[in-house]
């Protein structure tokens, strides 16, 4: 499906066709930024042919917001380095704006506790989420474990609350079932995969010595040890996950 | 400074603000109130440091249910409290000179959520956030760091509890930045729960799906 939408870099509008792309949430961008692996994605882009588009909510929250602060500043800029060369579009379109309120809102009814709404998601989250949909994205790229869980198994986000809070929660039986129409036939991908990509393309062996590029067990230590560094900067992967990607995709 | 969340409503959208600021707070959420505060009184005149530490994580389960800007607000100021008595544990030359009165404010954010009086509550929990700030020169401009990170801490603690990195983000008013790099491995899918074999495979099968999908997508082998 081909779509023609508003586009918004940095600078300039101008319009261009999807017929191929994936969407990004701003979680697997703050993971790759902050493992200093933001670079893999304009080297990815080319083998995958199509375009990776952030929500204009993804960019105010990644850059717009992150400018006015000094921590994270740095990495607001090395990601508007990005959109300004075009390896990310920002797409701003009201259509999918006004679904993604209308989701949200579902969204933030299906659990309650006591008849009293339980909000799980922000706008941002439920709308790359939706675009992927409305645009018939390949995948959302969402490292997000709540989000992730809504398109997958909502049960699971309730059962997580539940054993967290020590509370009973209730699930909108309805609404699960919107929301299972809603976010039919979307696929998943994480910020793991797309280092998995960069890892099966090589690109990663520029951290290892020349000598040591073509030895496989220095490239399965390299891949644990961007796996473990990713884990550890709050990523939703376990060690075992990491154990079994080495063993199976080194 | 206030450190705590302002209200920040969403342009037209229906649920307006970040966290709930209610005008009659529920039963249920009273009640914890009132427990969380009479516990962090009295750790708070015990000196006990783990105690309050505690609280701060108790609070945090309302403040995921209810996502109210007071369960959020006393849950930081708890942390804060702790985390000033742990240090002068180990420093005595740090003095909290507001103890006793915060936890008279304590006392009397209580009594007023008794009496049903929810500005005179939120008056005396605002009044013992000031007392806190007040300390920054006895603890050497710690204060100030502390407070924010405890709104991390506790976006953190929300996150692990279920909600989203970035609701939790706006509820505490911090940025997903932070609460990204302060979240621990803990947060995975799985949160060292034990699972049964077909759980496993399962979850195992994910992961390859998940790759697999991804090696088609980029034509790889």
């Amino acid at each position: 499906m081909t779509k023609t939408i508003q586009q918004q870099p940095s600078i300039a509008t101008s319009k261009v066709s999807l017929k191929k792309c994936l969407v990004f949430d701003s979680g697997p961008i703050i993971t790759l930024t902050m493992n200093g692996v933001l670079w893999i994605l304009e080297e990815i882009k080319k083998q995958y042919g199509g375009e990776f588009i952030i929500p204009q909510s993804v960019k105010e929250e990644l850059i717009d917001k992150s400018l006015s602060s000094k921590k994270f500043q740095f990495e607001a800029y090395r990601l508007q380095e990005q959109i300004e060369k075009g390896v990310i579009k920002v797409v701003k379109d009201p259509k999918t704006i006004a679904k993604a309120k209308t989701v949200l809102d579902m969204c933030n009814s299906l659990l309650e506790r006591n008849h009293q709404a339980i909000r799980i998601v922000s706008l941002a989250e439920v709308e790359a989420v939706v675009m992927a949909k409305e645009y018939a994205a390949d995948a959302v790229v969402i490292d997000e474990r709540t989000m992730r869980k809504l398109i997958e198994k909502p049960s699971e986000v309730q059962k997580r609350i539940e054993r967290k809070t020590h509370m009973p929660i209730h699930m909108n039986n309805n609404i699960r079932e919107q929301l299972e129409t809603e976010f039919a036939g979307i696929q998943v991908l994480r910020s793991i995969e797309c280092i998995l990509v960069a890892y099966k393309m090589k690109l990663l062996d520029r951290y290892l010595s020349n000598k040591d590029q073509s030895k496989q067990g220095k490239r399965k230590n390299l891949l644990s040890a961007i796996l473990w560094a990713i884990k550890l900067r709050g990523a939703s992967i376990t060690a075992d996950d990491i154990n079994y990607l080495v063993k199976t995709q080194a | 400074m206030p450190f705590l969340q302002k209200r920040q409503a969403h342009k037209s959208f229906s649920t307006a603000s970040s966290t709930r600021v209610y005008d009659e707070l529920p039963k249920e959420l009273v009640k914890d109130l009132r427990s969380m505060l009479q516990e962090a009184k009295n750790a708070l005149d015990n000196n006990a440091a783990d105690d309050l530490k505690a609280i701060s994580n108790h609070c945090i389960h309302a403040a995921t249910t209810f996502q109210d800007c007071d369960s959020s607000k006393l849950s930081v100021l708890v942390y804060v409290l702790s985390k000033m008595l742990q240090a002068q544990k180990i420093k005595p030359h740090l003095q909290f000179a507001g103890q006793t009165k915060v936890s008279q404010l304590f006392a009397k954010a209580r009594f007023a959520l008794q009496k049903n009086k929810i500005k005179d509550f939120r008056s005396a929990l605002q009044k013992a956030e000031d007392v806190i700030q007040l300390q920054e020169a006895n603890y050497a401009h710690y204060v100030d760091e502390l407070l924010r990170r405890g709104k991390i801490k506790k976006a953190c603690k929300i996150y692990d509890h279920g909600i989203s990195l970035n609701r939790t983000a706006e509820m505490l008013d911090v940025s997903p930045w932070e609460v990204r790099s302060f979240s621990k491995n803990a947060y995975a899918d799985l949160d060292g729960q034990k699972q049964n074999r077909q759980e496993k495979k399962d979850h195992i099968h994910s992961i390859s799906q998940r790759f697999e999908l991804a090696k088609k997508l980029f034509h790889i082998q």
